[in-house]
């Protein structure tokens, strides 16, 4: 536990930068805070671990000249209105509500409850389930949430991207946003980012998109494809179907019953819907269209002609 | 709340809240309903609100003293003469309610809670300036849903269950009788651990494929093993296969285990697995094609013609 006289100097630092009409200087902080080391070096250490501690906090800690130095000083002081929280108007349900979803979903480090305590709420149960936090997902939440640049490396190239969304899928989290120099709206693998992600220093930098970004669409027999898809019927083995089911929309589901399952699929990626159906052996069968199907029958009977050849 | 291990500023943001919600009741709030609403034990209450009462109180003037604090009959009542409104939310902490809520707005079938939460979730999206459920989306399942539920509280009450499960690696359907041990996460989908009896082995089951969940009368026969981790883990005495992977191939090294990979400069390369069950194997062949060759097979999984069978077998259902 941090220690209380810490804490103390903590409050009181942010008790006196609140309440300063104009800057003050890091002497006159040291003279006027108690529990600052007596040594320059101890001192300086100190104070900078106080900075790293409110901007965690969440506190904007204006730097500025003093008015009136000469030579010009830097001095230090916390606007209210910068400092103070806009009231959400939260009603005691909603409060609880945020609390009990704490509660099943979290980020490690408590992150989450700090929030809800700011909002007036109590301790909640530790989150039961946890989101990976990538090194970059905060920086590109902040782009999304004041529409800031974004810039950063991915799959070697440097990006300017207008962040539009983030989503969590299948255990990663993925950054959409308007890629500039493609001239494209794309998605991003956050933990594939090179380096650091970094906002630009100008919010509202962008307007967001009229319509709603679509959702990422993981699909393998999507994922990655052309923009001129078939549609195409597969059959599969009772035996699987619950499976199957799980992998594609309820609305797919054309026939469902000892037969099997049939279902219905608009494939823009053939390799990787011919990739996903062999994953079902031969308790798939692809029936239509024709072309798709013949596809799928030239690629097995390379196969078999292939082993074949090096009996 | 979390134990020992609270930061400074951790701390400072807890008493800050404890300070402005005691605050808010000028006849006083109970000590007891204090400690209960910030899981706090009455001794760290009361050292808390001591430090408040210390803060400023040798400066030189008394309104350098932010807050006033008494405890009495029980009572706790606390003035206010700083901190009045709460600190603003980081873009972190907004992220990290977002996302929270959003998880249980798609699943929460209770409308008592599904209501509160929009209206919270809306609320917060306003405050952040981001549109509701278009700047977050989180899909995860936080706890494996109904049938995670069940086997939650089987484990809990020492009973062995039985379901219906398609395993995957060597494409057999079969009724199961399974000793549960614990629910984990990987990569958003949730499996269980535990002591199958039919082949008597430590087994995963995704909970996702679980069907016609049964929890028995019988009792478990198995406890967990104290290195659970350990008894889990891949066996290296299974069948081992070595390929030829295609430069397009590579992420069959990403997505497996490799007990061995070598490239070569032709960019191909030479990688060992580790195969639980032939079907599996097979599988991974014909999604690969001419991307793979069988170098090398242990004979119990097959023989280096295996894909051609595989692929003949498939054929058949496309000529029946």
């Amino acid at each position: 536990m941090a220690p209380a006289d810490k804490i103390e100097r903590l409050l009181t630092l942010m008790n006196l930068l609140l309440a300063t009409p104009r800057a003050v200087s890091a002497d006159h902080l040291r003279a006027t805070v108690p529990g600052y080391p007596a040594d320059d070096a101890s001192f300086k250490r100190a104070f900078e671990r106080d900075k790293d501690d409110l901007r965690e906090m969440g506190v904007p800690l204006l730097v500025e000249t003093i008015p009136g130095s000469d030579p010009p000083l830097l001095g230090y002081r916390i606007r209210a209105a910068d400092y103070e929280l806009r009231d959400p108007g939260l009603e005691p349900d909603e409060l609880e509500a945020l609390n009990l979803a704490a509660a099943v979903t979290g980020f490690a480090g408590g992150i989450g409850q700090r929030a809800l305590f700011k909002l007036g709420a109590g301790a909640a149960d530790q989150p039961r389930a946890e989101l990976p936090a990538d090194p970059s997902l905060v920086a590109a939440f902040r782009g999304v949430a004041e529409r800031r640049l974004l810039r950063f490396s991915y799959r070697g190239v440097e990006r300017e991207v207008h962040p539009y969304r983030l989503e969590f899928v299948r255990g990663r989290w993925y950054l959409n946003g308007f890629d500039r120099a493609r001239g494209d709206d794309r998605w991003f693998r956050m933990d594939r980012v090179e380096g650091t992600v970094v906002p630009g220093d100008r919010p509202d930098a962008f307007e967001r998109p009229e319509e709603a970004v679509p959702g990422l669409q993981l699909d393998p027999w999507v994922l990655g494809g052309g923009s001129d898809p078939v549609r195409a019927e597969i059959w599969f083995d009772p035996a699987v179907a619950h499976s199957v089911r799980l992998e594609v929309d309820a609305a797919a589901v054309q026939r469902d019953d000892e037969e099997g399952l049939v279902v219905s699929l608009d494939v823009a990626n053939r390799e990787g819907f011919r990739s996903w159906l062999l994953s079902y052996l031969d308790r798939a069968e692809v029936r239509a269209p024709a072309d798709l199907r013949a596809e799928v029958v030239a690629w097995l009977e390379a196969l078999v002609a292939e082993g074949g050849s090096t009996l | 709340m979390s134990g020992p291990r609270i930061t400074a500023a951790g701390r400072v943001q807890r008493l800050l809240a404890v300070l402005q919600w005691a605050a808010r009741h000028p006849d006083g709030v109970p000590v007891d309903e204090l400690c209960q609403r910030f899981r706090l034990k009455q001794a760290e209450l009361a050292r808390e609100l001591e430090l408040a009462s210390m803060i400023g109180a040798d400066a030189t003037h008394y309104d350098e003293m932010p807050f006033e604090v008494f405890i009495e009959d029980g009572l706790v009542f606390v003035r206010l003469f700083a901190f009045r409104r709460p600190l603003r939310l980081t873009p972190a902490e907004g992220l990290a309610l977002v996302a929270a809520a959003d998880v249980l707005v798609d699943r929460a079938d209770d409308p008592g809670l599904a209501g509160p939460l929009q209206r919270a979730l809306a609320k917060l999206a306003a405050l952040l300036g981001i549109e509701p459920g278009q700047a977050v989306d989180v899909d995860l399942d936080p706890d494996g849903g109904e049938v995670g539920r069940q086997l939650v509280r089987a484990a809990a009450d020492d009973r062995r269950v039985a379901f219906t499960y398609w395993t995957y690696g060597r494409d057999a359907v079969a009724r199961r009788e399974v000793d549960p041990w614990v629910l984990f996460p990987d990569r958003g989908t949730w499996y269980l651990a535990g002591w199958a009896h039919d082949p008597g082995a430590p087994r995963h089951f995704r909970i996702d494929r679980i069907e016609d969940l049964e929890v028995l009368d019988a009792p478990r026969t198995q406890p967990p093993p104290k290195d659970l981790e350990a008894s889990l883990g891949v066996g290296h005495d299974a069948p081992q296969v070595v390929l030829d992977l295609a430069p397009n191939a590579r992420w069959v090294a990403e997505a497996h285990p490799i007990l061995e990979a070598e490239e070569r400069a032709d960019g191909w390369t030479r990688a060992t697995l580790a195969v639980t069950a032939t079907p599996w194997l097979e599988r991974l062949l014909l999604r690969l094609g001419p991307d793979a060759r069988v170098v090398a097979i242990d004979p119990e999984l097959g023989s280096t013609d295996l894909v051609a069978a595989a692929a003949a077998r498939v054929l058949a259902r496309y000529r029946g």
